[in-house]
């Protein structure tokens, strides 16, 4: 895994106070060790519906955290998009 | 401040005047048209336009207002590094209650651009959102200028009675 234990756990931090206590997953080429550079991509499950709002001041709110664009995919049981799938089972589960 | 620094704050606040205007503009045919209230799919040609040119000024509209924000944070001695020194410095300074103010507009054009090819119903709460906030633009800009005139002296902006 190619991000800093401090940016995960800051990344959680951010990601619980806007969306509540949700399981969050790192997915993509932050995962491989033999890559280079590369956004981060998080996945995260919630078990009701939440509002674009809360997801966009979210992301906004990683990326001033950790200073670098992230890509927050948000599965809230609304849609089934083939990414969600990937990132569960590609991905590891970080908090 | 010397001359040239006024003049180029003076500039701005007068481009920022304009852009606020046409904002003006696009947000009240926003609101006529009942337009952020609609899918995107099923908006006409006209409706799409008018959709496109609220969020390119509103956009834009933010840019300029970040711009001028960072122009003065630096000729009052603050030491940029991101935005969130500029943000600190406005809120210390009265322009801004809170940076969470400028950011959630910013988050939502943000938002906006990135869900725009993929879910039309979460854009429509967003463009809700996004004419809601408008006021909250205009107000930090209004604040902003308020704080270059006291300061810098620099021209206010004419009336449209003294414009005639």
């Amino acid at each position: 895994m190619r991000v800093a234990t401090e940016a995960i756990e800051q990344a959680v931090r951010v990601i619980r106070r806007r969306l509540g206590d949700v399981p969050v997953w790192l997915f993509g080429s932050r995962l491989d060790d033999a890559a280079k550079g590369g956004d981060i991509d998080l996945y995260v499950e919630l078990s009701q519906p939440v509002s674009a709002l809360a997801v966009a001041r979210t992301r906004g709110d990683l990326a001033d955290a950790l200073g670098r664009h992230v890509d927050l995919v948000v599965n809230d049981g609304r849609s089934n998009a083939p990414i969600h799938a990937i990132a569960r089972q590609q991905g590891e589960r970080i908090a | 401040m010397s001359v040239r620094q006024r003049d180029l704050i003076a500039r701005r606040l007068d481009h920022l005047r304009r852009m606020r205007r046409h904002l003006d503009y696009s947000a009240r045919r926003m609101r006529e048209g009942d337009i952020a209230d609609q899918s995107p799919r099923r908006l006409t040609d006209e409706q799409g336009e008018i959709l496109a040119a609220f969020r390119t000024r509103f956009s834009e509209y933010q840019e300029q207002l970040g711009k001028l924000l960072k122009a003065v944070a630096i000729e009052e001695g603050v030491a940029i590094v991101g935005i969130t020194d500029v943000l600190a410095f406005a809120e210390k300074a009265g322009i801004v209650d809170s940076s969470e103010d400028w950011k959630e507009p910013r988050d939502i054009r943000n938002a906006v651009a990135h869900e725009y090819e993929e879910n039309e119903q979460l854009l429509a709460e967003l463009i809700v959102r996004m004419l809601d906030l408008v006021e909250m633009l205009e107000s930090i800009h209004e604040r902003s200028e308020r704080y270059c005139v006291d300061k810098y002296a620099v021209p206010p902006a004419q009336t449209s009675q003294e414009k005639q």
